[in-house]
């Protein structure tokens, strides 16, 4: 079995793995939408996408809390290959998720609410930056529960300033400007590209999310024995 | 124990180019459109990207001019071009810094060429801070390099002493063994036959013969015994030949020496001897070496349980540093491996103390 396809198992093999993939996405869908602007279960897909790819790290971030890395570090596996192959299947478990809202939405609220394709790729960058954020954040904790404590706490938080729990227009202006440094901030600002069909500007969040994401992984991809 | 904690340069350097982004961040911060983050974002992955994997800071050249082109048509990332300086400054690639800190004095002006100045001035400190650094690690590791060398050569030659001296005691039971053959076992077997010969004639009744058999008898055995003795004169050792040899080490001396000898030098053991005999050597060549003395004065107490060795001069000593030199301190480690020591006062005069305990034959 390779590592990919073991990553991949015991991802799924987590209890709450599966509802957060399969039905919270739909959960959302049940949120009314707020008049002339996408459906609030775009930018509330990026909480969960967030919370999802803590979870999903969970196995990595577990391996070097119990040892286990320092048994891979002296086998013949490289340390970029066990996290490739650990990314890769998170990657892919998200990305699932995304096109579970996504094919979702597509029924719910029919093919002209958005151009889902460009959706697609920007929840991908996304998806992307936040499994490579909590590979960052969980570098920094000796235990995954601690961990996970103050996470649930700044992700709230993050969420909730960047414009993904509530429309980005009702901070004030000089919080607005503030928040462009937070990476989640993006999603909404790539949402709202979306919905003024601004390529631009969308184009230029999908960039940014992806810079974020290389910065964390250079920041997570740390061999800490 | 715990873990000793230290700022090494990679450590400055880390907060220098922390403190320098976000001073650039501040200054820039109304400005802080889209583009310029976006800006702002590759710098700090190309930074990292630096940090994480060991590149050549040739390879930021690249990074650099691209920014610097990038800046031609966004003037407000223009600042940003400090952090390459300090990189390439603290990289001690002040040729590097040339063309971009040129450019610099010419597009910016007022207080804002400030941050580029300290960037450079900052980078060029931590770059000289990380060649000393390298350098005193590089010397420290040589004198780890041959501390180990010497220790490993005191080992050898102690064990070689060891072996020498185990060696020597097996010759001497071979030259014991054959003085006991050749001559007193030739002597006690001619006796022994007499012996035999004397019953032989007894028993036949022949007193006269049996008369002629003892006096041979009495003459082997007084030959044996004449032979024995001069046996063991020969095997005796000379017991004052150390202390006369000591002795000659004081009295040829190029400075007269005022020295005592209290007690049997021949009783302390021969690995101990040696020791007594090498100290005194090392203490009277530092004197000629490093001392100008009036007075020399040496006083050697030796019993059964401790031997005792001072040496005091009035000299002046030389040398600037007060650490021993290293004919001390190859002589300390061998009066320490033997349980004694070894200590040096350092005053008006120069006083050297060695006590070493008598353990038993070898003392090792």
């Amino acid at each position: 079995m390779s590592i990919f396809t073991f990553a991949l198992r015991e991802n799924l093999r987590q209890r709450l793995t599966l509802p957060l993939l399969l039905l919270f996405p739909l959960v959302l869908l049940l949120v009314p939408s707020m008049p002339g602007s996408l459906p609030m279960s775009f930018s509330l897909f990026g909480l969960l996408n967030f919370y999802s790819a803590f979870l999903l790290v969970r196995t990595v971030a577990e391996d070097r809390m119990r040892g286990v890395l320092v048994r891979i570090a002296s086998s013949p596996i490289s340390h970029a290959h066990y996290l490739t192959s650990h990314l890769a299947a998170g990657s892919l478990l998200l990305i699932t998720q995304s096109l579970v809202l996504i094919i979702a939405s597509l029924i719910v609220h029919g093919s002209n609410t958005t151009n889902y394709l460009l959706l697609f790729i920007l929840y991908c960058s996304y998806s992307v930056m936040t499994l490579s954020f909590s590979l960052a954040w969980n570098t920094m904790f000796r235990s995954y529960t601690t961990s996970f404590a103050l996470f649930s706490g700044v992700g709230s938080i993050l969420c909730l300033v960047s414009g993904l729990t509530f429309p980005l227009r009702f901070l004030p202006p000089a919080m607005q400007r503030m928040v462009r440094v937070l990476p989640t901030y993006w999603l909404a600002h790539g949402l709202e590209a979306l919905n003024e069909q601004a390529g631009a500007s969308l184009l230029l969040a999908v960039v940014i999310l992806l810079i974020f994401a290389g910065i964390f992984l250079l920041v997570g991809s740390r061999r800490r024995l | 124990m715990g873990r000793r904690i230290s700022i090494e340069s990679k450590h400055l350097f880390r907060f220098v180019l922390g403190v320098l982004f976000f001073l650039v961040f501040f200054l820039r911060y109304r400005m802080m459109d889209p583009p310029l983050l976006l800006v702002f974002l590759l710098v700090v992955f190309s930074l990292m990207l630096r940090w994480r994997f060991s590149f050549s800071p040739a390879w930021m050249l690249i990074d650099a001019s691209l920014l610097t082109m990038l800046s031609l048509s966004l003037p407000e990332a223009t600042l940003l071009l400090s952090l390459y300086l300090f990189y390439f400054a603290s990289h001690r690639n002040l040729l590097f810094c040339i063309p971009f800190a040129v450019y610099l004095v010419v597009v910016l002006q007022g207080l804002e060429l400030l941050v580029p100045l300290f960037s450079l001035l900052l980078g060029t400190l931590v770059g000289v801070w990380e060649l000393e650094r390298m350098q005193l690690i590089k010397e420290a590791d040589e004198y780890r390099m041959r501390t180990h060398h010497l220790e490993a050569e005191t080992e050898h030659l102690l064990l070689d002493y060891a072996d020498a001296q185990y060696l020597s005691r097996l010759q001497e039971r071979e030259q014991i063994a054959q003085i006991l053959h050749d001559s007193l076992g030739h002597e006690l077997t001619a006796a022994h036959l007499s012996v035999k010969a004397l019953d032989m004639l007894l028993e036949r009744g022949d007193v006269e013969k049996a008369k002629v058999s003892q006096e041979k008898i009495e003459q082997r055995l007084s030959s044996a015994l004449a032979q024995l003795k001069l046996a063991v004169r020969q095997l005796e050792p000379d017991e004052k030949q150390v202390e006369r040899s000591i002795a000659r080490l004081f009295e040829e001396f190029v400075y007269p020496v005022q020295y005592t000898i209290r007690g049997d030098v021949a009783l302390v053991p021969p690995a101990l001897q040696q020791i007594l005999h090498s100290a005194i050597k090392e203490a009277l060549t530092n004197v000629a070496k490093h001392a100008n003395p009036t007075k020399v004065s040496a006083s050697l107490d030796c019993n059964s349980t401790l031997v005792q060795l001072t040496m005091e001069n009035d000299g002046i000593m030389g040398q600037k540093s007060s650490s021993t030199g290293n004919g001390l301190r190859y002589l300390r480690r061998r009066v320490e491996r033997l349980g004694g020591s070894m200590s040096i006062q350092k005053g008006e005069q120069f006083k050297l103390l060695i006590s070493i305990p008598v353990r038993g034959e070898m003392g090792l």
